[in-house]
């Protein structure tokens, strides 16, 4: 049965060396990549409403030690400052402020899906399905990875497939727990036949095929966690996504969710261990990537939504609209800001509480898509339903 | 007989016939169960059909097996009884909160101890808090496999899962085995209204969803401590959640001026503190209940609106009870439910006239849960999915009902098994860090990686490496239990010509750990 498999990887690799031929020159590393911007995205998705002001703040918006009296506090103590935007680094994103001095990540202040529930649940729906709705069971994923073709693999790494690929061929490799080990006993086979023209018997022979994949990496988490991993977890499982993304180029999409991000109270304290390990993960993918891979890779990191401008009343922030995107990467256009940001005056705010949104989740996620995939303007409209132009 | 004679006689014997049809569908909630259906329903609301539970449930109406749900507790085998009562899980909670609740100990007071004291007491605490937890999902794994009223701890899980709290937040870890007795209780009184008042007004909630230290900036207490150069303001993350989870649901025509109106109606509530001095507590206007405590000094007393209801200035721990009863009579909260109830046990898109008739129920008859699962039992569609069950089990299902089914009326004992199987899984409870919950649809937890889990467990089981019995007398290992064939057959029922298939010639283990892993079996 494993023969069957790699017979047909076989196949899918010699053509796509076949297509690949002509448009790169006949180098190991092009031929392996098959599509034809030869890039690669990781999408890292921040659970809980990730409040962007504590992780990247406008430093020298007057209003911003008013609004936060408790949060500002280590900005002004020991932020780091982002060249000359005017926003400073937590003193937790040492990283984060690394890659922006060498041009390897940027940031959108403003950045956001339409909704305006301010419920997790909702925002996540409406943030994964991408077509501007909040029902249906076929993700953006899903349909990015049949825009891309046969030749792309796509993979979620957790045990538990997220909506945004739901719907399609992505694949779930999970990083935590025992990994799949299935023992191949004549049961085994009964319970492929058993299953067969199934939901179910389509995952158990993907959980054959993974296995081999993670039988071949060593150093996989012991500690299980169900769909988005916790924070403090991410380095370990950051390093072993890049081993597994260095030993297969063809996975050009990949999706990966840590949660942890609704502070509610004490924000500072769960973000300053959440941040560090957010950018230790960067580094940590950065490092496992390797610099070839990294030059093809646009890591984008965003949360459903941002939170509440002012501080609540026990030091942390409720559900709030826009928020913080970051795009890291070794060929993005890095050092910058990605849309504007309006202050933090009342008259600027979504409802006189929120950031507003000013970069579309889908435009952003478009101009990921199409940088990294190769998509054309049709092939977007298909994947992300109503997307602003890209400019 | 003539013709026409004879005719007439087939005419009669065929309205006969449909008038039975009819009445048998219409009273299906009150016909004693045969073997088929009531291994349905032990399927359905339960986990599964072992021998035991399948000869007390035949024979009863479903409309008897869920008031019995819902109204009587479990009993358990002797040796699961004395387990549970010895668990660092029955600890009542004032013994637990004299030692790990705030203030409970000097030596977790930063103040007041050497660095090295309140490390090493900090240390303590979080040992013992791990041991609590752990202890806690066991007993709650392991009264779910081990009862002789399986729908009582289903339907319990259902509404601690409703009522989501995270084990590892703050002082749950401590509060998560009294959260759930709490819910049991009131689980008993068959009223919603008791569930949500049990959940809002236990310590857990408070702490799980940041509640307990919510103050309206104008309170006597926010001023006091502003003069010392501290905070407090409102936290709005329960009053949130409360609508669109609790209660009315993301649809349910709330706006985000009833979040806030509803946050400033549920300052006040929070967690007795030790440190507080009894006077204080008893101060006219503070509510007191186990440990639960409404901290009047806390409150906002001016007006406020709430879902087109004015609650007038000057209110207290009073309006936090009207709030909630406004809440659980909602018609949304009503359709709510119904849903809810509709997926975990009917089907993952469950019919809006299902959905209707159990909202209405719901509504009639005040907030009953049995009220709104008859009107579930009644609708055919019910009983049409009795006989084609299409549920993909949720891994807790699955844990149980494997382990049900190999150990077959002996006692399951080992629960750290069950909790770390459950925990791989991702499903065990108090360990959803969000406040939904698990989800119950097949999407959430079909997948490759849960598949393989499945299949190992069932390679596991089959092969008796997993000692899923009792302990022995030192507790250093536990008894196994080997599942048998007939056991399994009689367990899950009628298999479909795949499976039948597929377990031609296999040799007896291997048809066990097929049987395990076969389609009927995951579905319920």
């Amino acid at each position: 049965m494993r023969h069957t498999v790699d017979r047909k990887r076989r196949q899918i690799l010699s053509a796509s060396v076949v297509l690949a031929g002509g448009w790169f020159l006949p180098n190991a590393h092009a031929i392996q990549v098959a599509h034809p911007a030869n890039g690669r995205m990781i999408l890292i998705f921040l659970r809980g409403g990730l409040d962007g002001l504590q992780a990247i703040a406008p430093v020298t918006d007057p209003r911003l030690n008013e609004l936060r009296p408790t949060l500002a506090i280590p900005f002004a103590s020991g932020g780091l400052a982002l060249g000359n935007t005017g926003f400073s680094a937590h003193p937790s994103c040492v990283a984060l402020a690394e890659l922006f001095a060498t041009r390897e990540l940027a940031f959108a202040p403003c950045f956001g899906t339409i909704d305006r529930s301010r419920s997790h649940f909702q925002a996540q729906d409406r943030f994964e399905l991408g077509d501007g709705g909040i029902r249906g069971n076929r993700g953006l994923l899903a349909r990015a990875t049949e825009a891309a073709g046969e030749h792309v693999r796509t993979v979620g790494f957790g045990a538990s497939e997220p909506l945004i690929l739901r719907g399609g061929r992505g694949e779930l490799i999970p990083l935590t727990g025992r990994g799949l080990q299935i023992k191949q006993d004549p049961a085994l086979e009964a319970i492929r036949k058993m299953h067969r023209q199934q939901a179910s018997g389509a995952a158990i022979e993907q959980a054959l095929e993974t296995q081999t994949e993670l039988n071949n990496i060593a150093g996989m988490d012991v500690k299980a966690a169900r769909g988005a991993g916790a924070a403090n977890g991410f380095p370990g499982t950051a390093a072993t996504m890049a081993q597994l993304l260095r030993n297969d180029t063809r996975i050009s999409m990949s999706f990966i969710d840590i949660g942890g991000f609704d502070t509610h109270a004490n924000e500072d304290t769960v973000l300053t261990r959440n941040l560090t390990a957010l950018g230790d993960g960067l580094l940590a993918l950065r490092d496992g990537l390797g610099p070839t891979e990294w030059q093809r890779t646009q890591i984008l990191i965003c949360s459903e939504f941002g939170r509440t401008v002012r501080e609540n009343g026990t030091r942390g922030t409720d559900h709030g609209h826009g928020g913080l995107a970051l795009l890291a990467g070794g060929a993005i256009d890095g050092g910058r800001q990605i849309g504007d940001f309006p202050g933090l005056s009342d008259t600027a705010l979504n409802e006189r509480r929120d950031l507003p949104v000013i970069v579309d989740w889908r435009k952003l996620l478009g101009k990921v898509l199409s940088e990294t995939q190769g998509f054309n303007q049709a092939s977007l409209e298909r994947i992300l339903p109503g997307m602003p132009k890209l400019v | 007989m003539n013709r026409f004679g004879h005719r007439y006689s087939q005419l009669t014997t065929f309205l006969a016939a449909l008038a039975i049809c009819t009445v048998s569908a219409a009273q299906s909630v009150d016909m004693p169960m045969d073997a088929e259906i009531a291994r349905a329903m032990l399927n359905r609301f339960g986990y599964g059909a072992d021998s035991a539970s399948l000869g007390a449930t035949v024979g009863i109406t479903p409309r008897h097996y869920i008031d019995r749900a819902i109204r009587e507790t479990s009993n358990f085998p002797p040796a699961i009884a004395a387990t549970l009562a010895a668990s660092p899980a029955a600890t009542p909670i004032d013994v637990l909160w004299q030692h790990y609740g705030p203030g409970g100990s000097h030596l977790l007071d930063r103040k007041t101890v050497s660095p090295e004291t309140f490390a090493e007491s900090r240390r303590q605490y979080n040992q013992a808090g791990q041991r609590q937890l752990a202890a806690t999902i066991e007993s709650r794994l392991l009264a779910s496999a081990n009862s002789d009223n399986p729908g009582h701890e289903i339907l319990l899980n259902f509404w601690l899962n409703h009522f989501s709290i995270f084990g590892h937040k703050g002082a749950n870890r401590f509060l998560a085995a009294d959260y759930a007795r709490s819910l049991q209780i009131a689980m008993r009184e068959d009223s919603f209204l008791a569930l949500l008042k049990a959940s809002f007004l236990h310590p857990a909630m408070q702490i799980y969803l940041d509640n307990q230290n919510s103050t309206a900036p104008e309170s006597a207490r926010a001023k006091l401590l502003a003069q010392r150069g501290r905070s407090l303001g409102i936290n709005e993350n329960l009053a949130r959640e409360l609508l669109e989870l609790h209660t009315l649901g993301i649809r349910g025509g709330y706006n985000q001026s009833d979040v806030q109106a509803l946050a400033r109606i549920i300052t006040g509530a929070g967690v007795l503190d030790a440190r507080l001095l009894e006077r204080d507590t008893l101060r006219p206007g503070n509510v007191r209940t186990g440990i639960f405590h409404f901290d009047l000094s806390r409150h906002d007393t001016g007006e406020k609106h709430l879902l087109g209801q004015t609650y007038p200035a000057g209110g207290g721990f009073a309006e936090i009870e009207r709030a909630l009863e406004q809440l659980a009579r909602h018609p949304a909260t009503a359709a709510h439910l119904a849903e809810k109830l509709a997926r975990r046990f009917l089907a993952d898109e469950p019919p809006p006239e299902v959905i209707n008739a159990m909202a209405s129920a719901f509504l009639a008859s005040g907030g009953r849960i049995s009220a709104t699962l008859h009107a579930l039992l009644e609708n055919p569609a019910f009983a049409d999915s009795l006989n084609r069950p299409r549920k993909f089990k949720e891994p807790v299902d699955y844990i149980l009902s494997a382990a049900r089914a190999s150990c077959d009326g002996d006692p399951i004992g080992n629960g750290g098994f069950l909790r770390r199987t459950a925990v791989e899984a991702g499903a065990a409870p108090f360990l959803r860090s969000t406040p939904e919950g698990y989800g119950s649809k097949e999407s959430d937890w079909l997948s490759p990686p849960a598949m393989a889990q499945r299949i190992r467990l069932a390679q596991t089981l089959a092969s008796a490496r997993a000692p899923l019995g009792l302990a022995s007398e030192d507790g250093s290992q536990h008894k196994q239990c080997k599942p048998q064939l007939p056991t399994l057959h009689t367990f899950i029922g009628p298999l479909g010509t795949n499976t039948t298939a597929a377990l031609a010639n296999l040799p007896p283990r291997d048809e066990i750990t097929a049987l395990l892993a076969s389609p009927e079996f995951m579905r319920r």
